[in-house]
């Protein structure tokens, strides 16, 4: 019996050891300096100018600051040699052209991750706690980061460390500036900035004359009633425009109704409620079914993502889930300043809006590669239920709501 | 020196009485698995009473979570339909795959092997897969069977379209049936009715039994430890499934308990863990009856069928043997094809089941699943994590189910009671839990985001399922077989190598396989412990499942079949492997039921050679 003593005991010993003698441990990591500009290298000019002194002396050239810091941030960042990302959402799928960009422009490479938001919220927290951190830069949505990110203090303020020009200049901007998505206007910066006349799919053949439609009011009418499926607006995903619904005074009218009236559907994901639509079986989706939708009207099925015209009660502008923001002593705080700056640029809104088609709130850019439903229309005035200071309490009231009304009608 | 063994010939253990050794090998066992088990279960049920609102603040106690859990009245519909729906499927499936177990390694059924290795592959199929399959055939509008029906004269297609509705109760069980509670039951089945002794069987039919009742008086009440593990796994995992009632029963507003705990994870930011653990506990008390209840069923009798004297053999049902062959090969078919086409099928698609889209067949899915530039370093993390457990479970398992077995060292029904223990938490709050832990824990936060940390969660992963099926194969066992070795001066660990893993060896084979298929498919237990360097197939699956904006279904399809593959490959390998090792008995073995090179013989000759006796 010793021998199984021996070989049980060994067996876990071995298991233990393996448990403690990881090869590599991930290190506590030690935030590392900001990046002190450089002098910058005289130019060609200059150095002529001081081998010829004869020469009708020229004012002394002015050194931009902007450039030094960027090239000494860039020398840092470059020093890192990593950037750790984690890209949530529609682009988290597509964003390969942004890492080869990244890495082409600055040989930086990006290791990004993508997934769940919620999933990403509990790891990043449970670090944090044990004093480990592992991400640099994060792109996702309102929720999670306004609920849990920024209570937690697991953000750093944004304002010092956007530095580019061409960032900072509010003529490149929808709204005229940036758009902060979080109240105190520090933490996290929306790019993306899709406009939507109503977030409701609909079969084209079922309904043809979508005009007929002009209120919320009207999808609760006998006519549309066993054709609605939806998602679960119970889902803290689909939550982002519900606070449009109760502003507009919408939950007498229409959310009551909808659940009471009109024998909805609640699909098990936006695939099963977008396919559910395309092949006819239901007329109208509800709640977020648009990404899901667009793929099968590019295929050439009878589908469109979102209506036409704005409904009475007015369209709206959300940045979805298309922030960005930064880690609280992210591992590589040079690299993660660059890509936030490199992110808001140019380059990198033009390859986001090739990605899926959305809209990026920069303006300076070609829009040839934007989905045309998503740009936002002359002479249309746009809510922007995330600009206001409440919209996170907001949504929370609304998912109360909606959690407590639904059980009601059977859901 | 031959040495006076201390061991017993009633009775069912070996070891008796509390030595040092033992003492010493239960505390270590005690303690490294009550740490591993029990800890991140604490640290979760903890938690559920703590309603600080953030992390970092002081833990604020409360019984808002248990409160607010079980305030919920619909939570009494859910919990009473998961109950009809797991009586009904596992009331169906539990005697269908009995008699296949029994058809197919009691009697003389053609290809059997080959058959019983389809259940494996069945098994293997993602059971998303299978559902998402069968709702292309059975979807009440467009499924395939429904269109045909209608070209028939007498089936008419009513408002509600049919006749078969997919997305119903009935639709439910049968998508359980065909994912894996018949082939999962068969495969844990069949090797236990391998171990049967034919001279039992005949016994009963010389005193004129038929062979129905020879089954029902013989067979099944000496493989009631086979049965009743099977039985118990899947009980106590009856709050864990939600796939399938997720799919098909949201639509129609029929949810299940499981349904409801996910719902508070996925539908809450943050998520409501605390609450979800609240409804989660109710397993516990399941687990409270089926611990004694198991050992009461186990202790009441002696299920002894390989002894010394071990005879191997088969049944000749007759004609009925070409039916029961058919049926078997019919049933297989539904099992594997449905999902087998929708995966490999949808992977070639643009959108897996339409026929009526612009670009019907693509290889952009192939394209971008291989051109991802994560999957190579996803592929070599499975087949390092997968292989290790494959072969260190069922070995480390074994040695503890023969603790527990055939030892009286004082301590077996804790550390028993730690393995049920370990299902009393779904999947999804185990992984946080483990997260915790490895934060936590000095020595394990070293190898935090390392693939060692993986290599733990998915070598003890499947410990319940390991153990508990050991334990039955250990029960079939005779004493008089290690009595052999050991009378024949074989130490403990020569009669385990010698003696012990031959005659163990189909359910270590069973064992290895089902701990490379868990470690291949995990997700919940590891997301959280996984780093980018260290993703897994799995994990990169689930991403392209679950982006909040659409779908992925044929890219994650693809990297399931990855998973499929290299699983099928390592079954093929490890069934050889362990087919020429362990006991066999087939038709030729049978066919001289006279003349018998049987396993009983086997296995004294196995001590004899461990002893130098047989050379």
């Amino acid at each position: 019996m010793r021998k199984l003593a021996l070989v049980l005991v060994s067996t876990l010993a071995l298991l233990m050891t393996v448990a403690a003698c990881g090869s590599d441990p991930t290190p506590t990591p030690t935030p590392q300096p900001t990046a002190t500009p450089v002098p910058p290298t005289p130019t060609p000019t200059a150095m002529a100018m001081a081998d010829n002194p004869t020469a009708t002396p020229t004012p002394e050239p002015t050194v931009d600051p902007f450039e030094a810091e960027w090239e000494a941030l860039i020398a840092a960042a470059k020093e890192e040699g990593k950037l750790d990302a984690f890209i949530c959402c529609a682009l988290g799928r597509r964003f390969d052209a942004h890492v080869d960009a990244f890495q082409e422009n600055f040989g930086i490479e990006i290791v990004s991750a993508t997934g769940s938001s919620r999933q990403q919220a509990d790891r990043v927290l449970a670090e944090r706690a044990a004093g480990v951190y592992s991400l640099d830069v994060w792109t996702g949505g309102l929720t999670t980061t306004n609920t849990r990110l920024v209570p937690e203090g697991a953000l750093t303020d944004l304002r010092p460390l956007l530095i580019h020009p061409d960032v900072l200049d509010g003529d490149n901007w929808y709204f005229g500036e940036l758009f902060w998505g979080d109240p105190e206007m520090k933490y996290i910066v929306g790019y993306g900035g899709n406009a939507s006349n109503a977030p409701i799919s609909y079969n084209t053949d079922l309904l043809p004359d979508p005009t007929a439609i002009q209120s919320y009011v009207d999808l609760v009418k006998p006519e549309f009633v066993g054709k609605i499926v939806m998602r679960d607006p119970r889902e803290a995903g689909t939550a982002n425009n519900h606070p449009f619904y109760f502003d507009q005074g919408l939950d007498e009218t229409y959310l009551t109704p909808l659940f009471r009236d009109m024998e909805v559907v609640i699909a098990s994901d936006a695939r099963q409620a977008a396919e559910w639509l395309a092949q006819g079986r239901f007329t109208l989706c509800l709640f977020t079914c648009g990404t899901e939708v667009e793929e099968l009207k590019d295929q050439g099925l009878p589908v469109q993502d979102q209506f036409p015209h704005p409904l009475k009660e007015g369209a709206t502008i959300g940045t979805g889930g298309n922030n960005i923001f930064v880690m609280d002593q992210a591992p590589h705080p040079n690299a993660a300043q660059l890509f936030l700056n490199w992110m808001l640029g140019p380059e990198a809104q033009t390859l986001y809006q090739e990605a899926n088609g959305d809209n990026s709130l920069r303006i300076d850019i070609s829009k040839d590669n934007v989905v045309p439903g998503n740009l936002p229309k002359e002479g249309i005035e746009y809510l922007v239920p995330s600009a206001d200071p409440g919209h996170q309490s907001k949504i929370d009231d609304a998912l109360d709501w909606f959690r407590a009304e639904l059980p009601k009608y059977g859901y | 020196m031959m040495r006076t063994p201390a061991l017993v010939s009633r009775g069912r253990a070996v070891i008796r009485g509390q030595s040092p050794t033992g003492a010493f090998v239960m505390a270590v066992l005690i303690i490294v698995f009550g740490v591993y088990i029990v800890y991140p279960v604490i640290l979760i049920f903890i938690n559920s009473f703590n309603v600080a609102e953030r992390v970092r603040d002081p833990f604020v106690f409360s019984f808002d979570n248990w409160r607010m859990a079980f305030s919920d009245a619909s939570l009494f519909v859910a919990l009473r339909n998961t109950f009809v729906v797991y009586f009904l499927y596992t009331g169906i499936s539990f005697p269908v795959a009995i008699v296949i177990a029994w058809l197919l390694a009691r009697t003389k059924m053609k290809f059997s092997y080959g058959l019983e290795f389809m259940f494996w592959v069945s098994f293997m199929l993602p059971g998303i897969a299978v559902t998402i399959g069968w709702t292309y055939l059975l979807d009440p509008h467009i499924g395939f069977i429904n269109q045909l029906l209608w070209k028939l004269p007498f089936f008419e297609r009513s408002f509600d379209g049919g006749p078969f509705n997919i997305y119903s109760v009935p639709g439910i069980i049968w998508a359980h049936l065909m994912a894996n509670a018949i082939s999962q039951k068969v495969m844990l089945l069949t090797p236990a009715f391998r171990n049967m002794d034919l001279s039992m069987e005949e016994a009963a039919r010389v005193s004129g039994a038929s062979n129905v009742r020879t089954m029902m008086r013989v067979t099944l009440p000496v493989m009631v430890p086979a049965l009743s593990v099977v039985f118990m796994l899947n009980i106590v995992r009856i709050f864990q499934s939600f796939e399938t009632e997720q799919i098909l029963g949201t639509p129609i507003n029929f949810y299940v308990y499981s349904t409801k705990i996910f719902q508070f994870v996925r539908y809450f930011d943050p998520p409501e863990y605390g609450q979800a653990t609240a409804l989660a506990s109710l397993t516990l008390i399941i687990i409270a009856v089926v611990i004694p209840l198991q050992r009461w069923l186990l202790n009441r009798r002696r299920y002894t069928t390989v002894t010394g004297s071990f005879r191997p053999g088969l049944i000749d049902l007759g004609p009925w043997q070409w039916v029961s062959w058919g049926a078997i090969v019919f049933l297989v078919a539904l099992l594997t094809v449905v999902p087998v086409l929708v995966l490999v099928g949808g992977s070639f698609m643009t959108r897996v089941g339409w026929f009526n889209i612009n670009e019907v067949w693509t290889l952009r899915h192939w394209q971008d699943v291989l051109g991802d530039r994560f999957f190579m370093q996803a592929l070599r993390t499975t087949i390092i994590l997968s292989m290790s457990t494959a072969i260190i479970s069922p070995l480390l398992f074994s040695m503890v189910a023969y603790v527990l077995v055939r030892t009286r060292w004082r301590g077996r029904a804790i550390l028993d009671s730690l393995f049920w223990m370990s299902a009393s938490i779904p999947g999804m709050l185990a992984g946080l839990g483990l997260l915790w832990v490895f934060l936590g824990t000095p020595g394990l936060v070293a190898i935090y985001g390392t693939i060692f940390a993986l290599l733990l969660v998915v070598i003890l992963q499947g410990k319940l399922t390991s153990t508990q099926l050991i334990k039955g194969a250990y029960l079939q066992m005779g004493l008089d077989l290690e009595e052999a070795a050991r009378v024949a001066g074989a130490g403990w660990f020569r009669t385990y190598l010698r003696i012990w893993l031959p005659l163990i060896m189909p359910t270590l084979v069973l064992i290895g396989t089902i701990n490379f298929v868990l470690s291949a498919q995990a997700t919940a237990s590891i997301i959280l412990l996984a780093s980018r360097g260290t993703t897994t197939l799995s994990i990169l699956a689930l991403e392209k499942m679950t982006h909040a904006d659409g779908t992925l279904l044929e890219q994650a399809g693809i990297v399931s079949l990855f998973i499929v593959g290299m699983t099928v490959v390592v079954a093929l390998i490890a069934r050889r492997f362990g087919l020429v090792l362990g006991v066999r008995h087939d038709v030729r073995s049978t066919a001289a039921s006279n003349a018998p090179v049987d396993a009983g013989s086997q296995g004294i000759a196995a001590a004899n050679q461990a002893t130098g006796l047989g050379r």
